[in-house]
């Protein structure tokens, strides 16, 4: 019987989840595993902390495996802050963790995720100033709700509109600072974006925008105001910020791993050192970084393969997928994907249904879709996708490709 | 369609010359749409109706009614508005001469409109100048009755077209411009153990065709060619009745003769006419094996620079075999207008008298002088139509009155009859709709009562007079014709002589007139309704339909003329006319088409009242030019592309119809639209003016031509709920449709993009917006209330795909729930909801509803789809593009 191989997964979040599960049903006796968390509680889906926010569902539903899950499997789980993971030693494959405990590994792979960017401003360190980011933040968000009456939410992307949404469900008078004119300028351009901002104001949301933060004024160590570029201020008891992520590449910085703004890897989510992987929003691809959950997934799946067929020789790459967005933003469906603003000579097709808060938008290239833009009705986003995807000619499907795939049949 | 109250008025249709009985309900306010019935005592129709007849009820809207007096485009009171008439009247008259004023009519007055027109010009006025539409209608048929029977004479009646065991149509699509009658004999046909054989000559493949044993695509203009060979075959094979040739007939030798020359043998007509020798030969030996042969005609004949030699033509064989008035044998003109009969009766026309009397016998003059009191009596004829316009454009005529028709739109060189008008010094124009080309030339409009309005008689192709009754109130102010006309008389101090009380008064004078000396001895004549001259009101009210003469209380009318093969001319003989072939105009290298023009199956005249009712705007929306794929194609002129057709004399825009029922070197066109409801579909502009020798009728049916593709950067479809005026592009058409309108745009420039900023202004900013930036496609849908109020889809190229039928359910006042607006913008319903381009006008059903029934529910025939979806079931207009589609389909399946 030979010895089975030492795997370590540092970080239990929705990366290090997908890759177990992967790998376990590839190759289920062939590893020794220990998962090592430095959240109490088991991986969580952090697409859920918006609805728990909002009060709409319980902690235990965010979960994504129970700790039996990991006992029936023969992983060791390790969780706590105790379990963070203070340096690697990569000569000697071992890792050393906050509480001292020392582990060899035969192979490792780092899911260390993301942070949230909180600038570094005046007052930025009072009470009351916080990210959103976990089950931690969820809880002292909620708390806030309980005990004041103002929220300013920092970020006009996906997380800062939830978390603006959610704080106002929770009661709170909740204004939103963007520093664009556009909310969600990643996905949106400017007719879905003030389609959004239309929605969510008839709930209650004020903006302010285009602005900029430049000091958080408090009293008492407790936050109570924010001071925006235009020198107006806004009451807060509450500050989010939902201004941006940047990976945890620290530990595998110091560990000497090629690193620029993640963790570097190539098309196997090898780092730089053949015996640890890397997975999930700390990772470096190219010059891309991610944020949402698809590619990510990806990356967990083509991982575990790659470990799972070490023997066999085989291995999978991964292609950074041109996944589309499909968010649903405080109950709107939205769906954007590839280049939704196009170039100047790009066919553009646009609809736009105001009182139905309807829009949408495709970009055509050489008779190729290149980007969709969907707000309100995203039932054709899938046929949009897949005919981006398979780059079809889409001359043949008439004048009415924008109508839906019910309604180009039709014609 | 649908069952009348059983307190109906029996009255007859404002439309074409069959003169079909009508029930009305009678109603106490012009309000509610009014259903109307087929009259099926009326022995014209026995209760058909067709598409249009069917839609009457729906045209009496008070949409585009004249409802008052004007003078130069201000209202005025009818007393104002006679007075400064009557001014104008007796300053022309006293300056320039009783010659210098007209007075255009029309085939839609009726008889004692016309009558009082008549004896008001040509006995008080002192001018002959008064001619009417009937010009372009049937004045050769007049002038070649006459030349062969001595007076203007229509031997048979209805009946012989179901009697005939031949049956040939000649330049008649009977099944679109006379549909009942086509009923008719399809009914026959199929009651008939033996059916007819029948027999289509026309240059076009038409509807009527559907029921043809034998087809001959004649080339355009070379009837007489045809018919002069089957003179000279029947006599070569020994099929001429000699003896009625001896006791009824002159001059069969010269036009024997004369045929010989043009038509010496079946090669020569053939090779001349365009046909095949066996096809030429076979119509020759249906003619000649059946006694029983019908000859009907119409504006194929007529309109014709050799129109009068057609129906001579024609007539000369049917007297060779002494077919004349017997029974399902006999020459038979289809008169077009609802009255064009009644007006040749009372001598409407600048070459009649009055009453058959004719102005090249003083002693007619001396007697209607004597009869009408007359104190200016004219002496000779006076100008017809085309001349007429002539003399305004020249000054010679200086007052016009225009009663009921639109020469701007129906004459020939139309533009140029437009500019005569604009600067005639006084055009006054009666009328009851309001927006006409003709009424936007006028100085003073009168408001006339229109159909359900009006009272008084129409006479129908067979003769027969029937009673058009009033069944609601005069809308607005408007008057009848009659009573504007006596008005004048009497205010130009002829009192006594137009004291007309009631519609009957004027009756009775007229069948007084009829009979004056209308005796063997004095001066016998055909029109006699001498039985109907002593009608009480009551009675004239009853008039049942009866068909003159009838010379005495007691007689009960003449269903045929001429059987006893005496004849009106001075020897009491029929006339054999020599025949020459005649020079038309032809194709030239700059012209290199023929254009012929007609009608359509759901359209009247310029669409005044049609039009009215958005489901005969459904057939054929679009005033469109059909021309062979061969011209097409080495012209690059797609299907639904625009095209310009261009004559010498002016040039048309319109939407091309590519068809293999038009032969290579020929073109068609509708007559129907005017400037009010499209920029350029007035085909007349294009047709030239030249008219027939005798008859003066203008040819309308081959003027030479140069067609192109007409390149727009933009197309539109336009879709308002509330009427606005035509955009002025390049190209427009206006459609009603159910509580909207419909407008088709084109310009060579960017002129729609303004069009789409009128209606951000006019309708607001609520709108739903679809974009295309490479098709240049930009679709706006305004709404109000959740309901839409307009779409517009602007694209670089014309947006084919569009359901336009199924955009206007949306705007229909019981529209069923809206659908999405993005699937109002794509133009396309989901399955199940598009009915497609209307096929049957009467249910309202649809061609892809019709195919779609065809293939699911294996329908075999024209039956099985009126048994399914009533298409075709109650007009059966449309029966013949049921086959069509039905043929379509099941080839597609083999």
């Amino acid at each position: 019987m030979s010895v089975r191989q030492k795997l370590i997964v540092v970080g239990n979040g929705m990366a290090s989840v997908r890759f177990l599960e992967t790998l376990l049903d590839l190759a289920p006796n062939r590893f020794d595993i220990t998962v090592l968390g430095d959240e109490p509680s088991p991986g969580y889906n952090r697409i859920m902390l918006s609805p728990l926010l909002a009060g709409e569902i319980s902690i235990s539903e965010t979960v994504l495996k129970p700790r039996q899950w990991y006992r029936d499997h023969k992983v060791t789980l390790s969780l706590g802050s105790g379990s963070r993971v203070t340096a690697i030693d990569r000569s000697g494959k071992l890792l050393a963790t906050a509480n001292g405990q020392v582990l060899s590994y035969d192979h490792l792979v780092l899911a260390l995720g993301s942070r949230a960017n909180i600038p570094d401003l005046p007052g930025s360190a009072l009470n009351g100033v916080m990210a959103f980011r976990s089950h931690d933040d969820v809880n002292a968000m909620l708390q806030a709700a309980k005990q004041h009456k103002n929220a300013v939410v920092i970020g006009g992307g996906l997380l800062g509109l939830e978390a603006a949404s959610a704080l106002s469900q929770q009661g709170m008078s909740v204004t939103l600072v963007h520093n664009r004119q556009v909310l969600m300028n990643r996905q949106l351009d400017s007719v879905a974006g003030g389609l959004l901002q239309q929605e969510l104001e008839q709930r209650g949301i004020t903006f302010i925008k285009p602005a900029r933060t430049v000091e958080l004024k408090g009293c008492e160590g407790q936050v109570k105001q924010v001071v925006l570029d235009s020198g107006q201020s806004v009451p807060a008891e509450l500050v989010v910020f939902a201004t941006g992520v940047q990976p945890n590449k620290e530990l595998a910085a110091r560990a000497g791993l090629s690193c620029q703004r993640g963790i570097l890897v190539d098309q196997h989510l090898q780092t730089s050192d053949a015996s640890i992987t890397a997975i999930g929003e700390c990772v470096q691809f190219g010059e891309q970084t991610f944020g949402i959950v698809e590619p990510v997934y990806e990356q967990a799946r083509v991982a575990a393969h790659c470990l799972a067929a070490k023997q066999a020789g085989k291995k999978v790459a991964f292609v950074s997928p041109t996944t589309p967005v499909r968010l649903k933003v405080t109950g709107v469906q939205l769906f954007s994907s590839g280049d939704f603003e196009g170039r100047p000579d790009d066919r553009i097709l646009s609809l736009h249904d105001p009182h139905a808060s309807v829009y949408r938008r495709l970009v055509i290239r050489e008779q190729r879709i290149v980007g969709i833009l969907l707000y309100g009705d995203t039932l054709d986003g899938n046929w949009y996708q897949s005919l981006l995807e398979q780059q079809e000619d889409i001359s043949a499907l008439g004048q009415n490709l924008l109508f839906g795939r019910q309604l180009t049949a039709a014609a | 369609m649908t069952e009348c109250p059983p307190q109906s008025i029996q009255t007859t249709c404002a439309y074409c010359g069959v003169g079909c009985g009508v029930r009305a309900p009678v109603a106490k306010e012009a309000e509610q749409l009014i259903a109307v019935a087929g009259d099926e005592t009326h022995p014209a129709n026995y209760g058909r109706l067709c598409s249009k007849g069917s839609a009457l009820g729906e045209t009496l809207i008070d949409e585009g009614r004249l409802l008052y007096p004007q003078i130069n485009g201000y209202r005025s009171s009818w007393d104002q508005a006679l007075d400064e008439l009557v001014k104008r009247l007796k300053q022309t008259i006293e300056e320039y001469g009783p010659e210098s004023v007209a007075l255009y009519g029309s085939g839609q007055l009726l008889t004692e409109d016309y009558y009082v027109a008549n004896k008001l010009m040509k006995g008080f006025i002192g001018s002959a100048n008064i001619d009417t539409n009937s010009r372009l209608c049937m004045a050769s048929t007049v002038a070649g009755h006459k030349r062969a029977f001595g007076t203007d004479t229509v031997p048979g009646c209805y009946e012989d077209l179901e009697l005939a065991d031949c049956l040939i149509l000649v330049g008649s699509n009977t099944a679109w411009c006379h549909p009942v009658l086509f009923q008719r004999i399809r009914a026959s046909q199929e009651r008939r153990v033996k059916p007819a054989k029948v027999v289509v000559i026309d240059p076009r493949r038409t509807d009527s065709c559907d029921i043809a044993d034998l087809f001959l695509p004649i080339r355009p203009g070379t009837d007489s060619i045809l018919f002069n060979g089957l003179l000279v075959w029947l006599a070569l094979h020994g099929k001429v009745d000699d003896a009625y040739l001896e006791q009824s007939t002159q001059g069969f030798a010269d036009a024997l003769d004369k045929a010989y020359e043009t038509s010496p043998d079946i090669g020569t007509v053939a090779e001349k006419c365009g046909l095949s020798e066996v096809d030429v030969e076979c119509f020759y030996r249906m003619f000649a094996d059946h006694e029983k042969t019908v000859t009907a005609w119409s504006q194929g004949v007529n309109q014709s620079s050799a129109g009068t030699d057609k129906v001579n033509a024609i007539i000369n064989c049917h007297l060779a075999t002494g077919r004349v008035g017997l029974p399902g044998s006999t020459p038979f003109s289809l008169t077009g207008q609802p009255n064009a009969m009644g007006g040749r009766e009372v001598g409407g026309l600048a070459n009649q008298l009055a009453a058959h009397l004719e102005f090249h016998r003083p002693d007619d003059i001396e007697r209607v002088s004597r009869f009408w009191q007359a104190p200016n009596m004219v002496q000779q004829p006076g100008l017809t139509a085309v001349d007429l316009l002539r003399a305004v454009e020249s000054g010679e005529i200086r007052f016009i009155w225009i009663m009921g028709t639109n020469p701007v739109v129906s004459m020939p060189d139309a533009d140029r009859v437009k500019a005569a008008l604009q600067i005639c010094p006084t055009v006054v124009v009666s009328d009851c709709i309001a927006p006409t080309d003709t009424g936007q030339c006028a100085d003073i409009l009168l408001p006339a009562a229109g159909w359900s309005e009006k009272d008084g008689t129409v006479t129908n192709s067979e003769r027969r007079i029937s009673r058009q009754r009033r069944f609601r109130p005069p809308t607005g102010e408007a008057r009848a014709d009659w009573a504007i006309l006596s008005e004048v008389g009497r205010r130009l101090g002829h009192a006594e002589a137009f004291a007309y009380q009631c519609p009957a008064d004027v009756f009775r004078e007229h069948a007084r007139l009829s009979a004056l000396d209308n005796d063997p001895e004095a001066r016998p004549r055909d029109f006699h309704i001498g039985g109907l001259a002593e009608l009480s009101d009551q009675e004239y009210d009853q008039l049942q339909p009866v068909q003159w003469p009838l010379r005495s209380r007691t007689d009960n009318g003449t269903q045929r003329m001429f059987a006893d093969g005496k004849f009106y001319t001075p020897s009491g003989k029929a006339q054999f006319v020599p025949i020459q072939e005649t020079i038309s105009a032809q194709a030239t290298e700059a012209y290199p088409l023929l254009l012929n023009t007609g009608r359509i199956r759901d359209q009247w005249h310029t669409m005044t009242r049609t039009a009215l009712a958005p489901r005969l705007n459904r057939h054929k929306d679009e005033p469109f030019l059909e021309l062979n794929p061969a011209d097409a194609a080495s012209r690059g002129i797609n299907d639904k592309a625009l095209v310009t057709v261009r004559s010498s004399y002016g040039q048309s825009v319109l939407r091309a119809t590519i068809t293999d029922q038009v032969q290579p070197g020929q073109v068609f066109a509708p007559m129907h639209w005017t400037a009010q409801n499209s920029q350029t579909g007035r085909i007349c502009s294009v047709a030239h003016p030249e008219v027939d020798p005798y008859s003066l009728q203008p040819d309308l049916k081959r003027t030479p031509v140069q067609i192109e593709a007409f390149h727009a950067r933009q197309h539109a479809v336009l879709i308002c709920r509330d009427k606005r005026p035509l955009p002025d592009t390049d190209y427009g058409v206006l459609v009603k449709g159910t509580d909207c309108y419909r407008y088709e745009l084109a310009d060579t420039e960017n002129g729609l993009d303004g069009l789409r900023s009128e209606l951000m202004a006019a309708l607001g900013p609520h709108i739903v917006q679809y974009q295309d930036s490479e098709l240049g496609i930009e679709k706006t849908l305004w709404l109000d209330d959740g309901k839409a109020v307009a779409v517009l889809m602007i694209g670089s190229e014309y947006p084919t795909e569009v359901d336009r039928s199924w955009l206007e359910t949306l705007f229909a006042s019981d529209a069923p729930e809206q659908p999405s607006w993005w699937q109002v913008l794509a133009g396309v319903p989901t399955s199940g909801c598009a009915g497609g381009k209307q096929v049957c006008a009467c249910f309202g059903v649809g061609q892809e509803t019709i195919t779609a029934a065809i293939r699911e529910q294996d329908l075999e025939s024209v039956e099985d789809i009126g048994k399914t979806l009533k298409a075709g079931t109650n007009c059966g207009s449309c029966i013949p593009e049921l086959r069509q589609l039905l043929t379509a389909i099941q080839v597609e399946e083999v």
